[in-house]
């Protein structure tokens, strides 16, 4: 399928910032590290804000007539979209009373605090399973429709998150590795989890073009698309790369390695070290797989469409 | 009610009518302009909301040319009204026909990757989804005669391959045709429950007139000398 720039700039960008709110309140809470400085929390909150509203503004770069984006948060019964919606607008004034309640209280966790950083968490965390489902509930792709793809999504907010944080705890002077250790962790589940995801695309398997057309007499082949020039729909659905798995392998081994596993192994150089550098390549490196990751979601992804293109026998 | 299509794969010629009716009717009509994107230029694009496309079944000389023209199935589970966040897409409650809001769409493209069949298309002129609306805006019409009030492409069908109807009615001449022929519904797999059905291309056989007995030498006299001298002149 086509990839929309501004889908995998916000669900990456956004994502980490989920990712960031969730793992700040773990850190700031347990003090994971050492006490969390004010310039810290500054920092940190400041950056969460940011990453996830320069996100959101991406994605409205998706949408035809963005100035009707405001309808797309009521059908929230339905729609994984308008729920993902709902919930990135409802994190605003939730995050936003947890600051002034924790500013309130002088910095201090109060019941009513944990009870706002609990609930911050949690939207964050379920906005970015939200984003998952979005994907997840399209039956037409076959790649997208597995449980497994909100899950990478949380993880891989999260361990983006965990970069975030390790890189302001070590420039802050304190003892960035507990967070490097938890983006480490995250990291390697990222890939455990993506890993399994590309396997299980790799099973043959899903719906065909005897189906599609009805034709079981024999080998379906297209003869006339019946198109003067590429149309909608081919634009949108016949990515070059969905039906060539070898060279997907290429880029999936990419996300894999370079993603996952090498910015894993630079945040457990940081969780030995404390090394302030190692965080800043170890966090490009995850932000430039994540973004290959995410647009590989998008060109690898084998929509149903194909059949009637005669793009492929089987999906 | 469930109004829907049913289409005769055995009968349809791929002449194209029905995608050009549909294009001309819809882009006039309720359903506003099905946008062209360079019509005079080297790769002229558009909108269209129904499309026709060719196959070959088997291998030569045992295949088949079967042409399938495919829109919107009004599907009885609709994934695309389920993940529209705006409530733009919409099943009506009484006939079952899927539209589109165009005052309310804001053209994210969900409802079409959620769609297996490819039957939305997003017009990127006026920046809304476009889809078969069954020519919603004909078939209760009450100022056109009775027998025009049905979608344009199916009036248009030269080779009265396309029926419209009530599939929920038994009786009705479009489940009739379901029943006996055998109607199937595309990629049921994917559990949208299409109400369109398609009726499949009969056997080869079936299909060729039985074959001539070899003519005697002047045996029909006129008629089979007119017959050969034809057959003479048109072989290739
Ligand atoms: S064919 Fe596609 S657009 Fe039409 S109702 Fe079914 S899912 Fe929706
Ligand atoms: S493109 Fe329009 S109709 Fe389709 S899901 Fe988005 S808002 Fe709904």
């Amino acid at each position: 399928m086509h990839a929309p720039l501004s889908v995998v700039l916000f669900t990456v960008l956004s994502g980490a910032g989920y990712g960031l709110t969730v793992l700040f309140l773990l850190a700031d809470r347990l003090a994971l590290g050492g006490p969390v400085g004010g310039g810290e929390r500054l920092a940190a909150g400041l950056t969460a804000v940011a990453l996830i509203t320069v996100g959101l503004l991406f994605s409205t770069g998706h949408l035809a007539r963005p100035r009707r984006a405001w309808r797309s948060l009521f059908r929230v019964r339905t729609s994984w979209l308008s729920r993902e919606a709902a919930l990135a607008l409802l994190f605003y004034p939730v995050a936003g009373g947890f600051v002034a309640a924790y500013g309130l209280s002088g910095w201090a966790y109060t019941p009513l605090v944990t009870a706002l950083a609990v609930l911050t968490g949690l939207l964050a965390a379920a906005t970015l399973i939200a984003t998952g489902m979005i994907y997840a509930c399209v039956q037409a792709v076959r790649e997208w429709h597995q449980g497994l793809t909100p899950v990478n999504y949380l993880v891989i907010g999260l361990a983006l998150g965990a970069g975030v944080l390790t890189l302001i705890r070590a420039a802050a002077g304190a003892d960035p590795a507990p967070a490097a250790a938890l983006g480490a962790g995250l990291l390697l589940t990222a890939a455990v989890t993506k890993a399994a995801w590309y396997a299980w695309n790799a099973v043959p398997g899903g719906a065909g073009a005897t189906t599609a057309t009805g034709l079981s007499a024999g080998p379906v082949r297209l003869l006339d698309s019946g198109e003067s020039a590429a149309s909608f729909l081919a634009h949108e659905f016949l990515h070059p790369l969905a039906g060539d798995r070898r060279r997907g392998r290429y880029y999936r081994g990419l996300v894999l390695l370079g993603g996952f596993l090498l910015p894993a192994a630079g945040l457990a150089v940081v969780a030995w070290s404390g090394s302030l550098p190692w965080a800043a390549a170890a966090l490009a490196l995850a932000f430039a797989g994540a973004l290959v990751e995410r647009w590989l979601l998008f060109a690898e992804a084998r929509h149903a469409v194909r059949l009637y293109y005669g793009a492929a026998e089987r999906l | 009610m469930r109004l829907g299509l049913v289409i005769d794969l055995d009968t349809c010629v791929g002449c194209h009518a029905c995608a050009v009716a549909c294009k001309q009717w819809n882009t006039s009509g309720t359903l506003g302009p099905l946008s062209d994107y360079e019509p005079y230029g080297a790769a002229p694009s558009g909108v269209w909301v129904n499309r026709v496309r060719s196959y070959e079944q088997g291998q030569y000389p045992h295949s088949k040319t079967v042409n399938l023209p495919l829109s919107c199935m009004h599907c009885d589970r609709p994934p695309c009204v389920d993940v529209c966040p705006t409530g733009a897409s919409y099943k009506r409650e009484a006939d079952g026909v899927v539209l589109v809001d165009d005052a309310k769409c804001m053209g994210c493209n969900y409802c079409a990757w959620a769609c297996p069949y490819g039957a939305r298309e997003l017009d990127t002129a006026s920046g809304t989804m476009k889809k078969c609306t069954l020519c919603i805006d004909r078939i209760y019409d009450t100022r056109l005669p009775e027998a025009e009030r049905q979608p344009a492409c199916v009036l248009a069908c030269p080779a009265n391959a396309r029926h419209f109807g009530d599939l929920d009615d038994p009786d009705s001449e479009v489940s009739r045709l379901v029943r006996e022929r055998r109607g199937y519904p595309l990629l049921p797999e994917m559990g949208c429950e299409p109400v369109n059905h398609y009726l499949p291309p009969r056997p080869a056989a079936a299909s060729r007139p039985p074959a001539a007995a070899p003519a005697e030498a002047g045996g029909q006299g006129r008629a089979a000398a007119v017959q050969e001298w034809a057959n003479r002149i048109v072989r290739r």
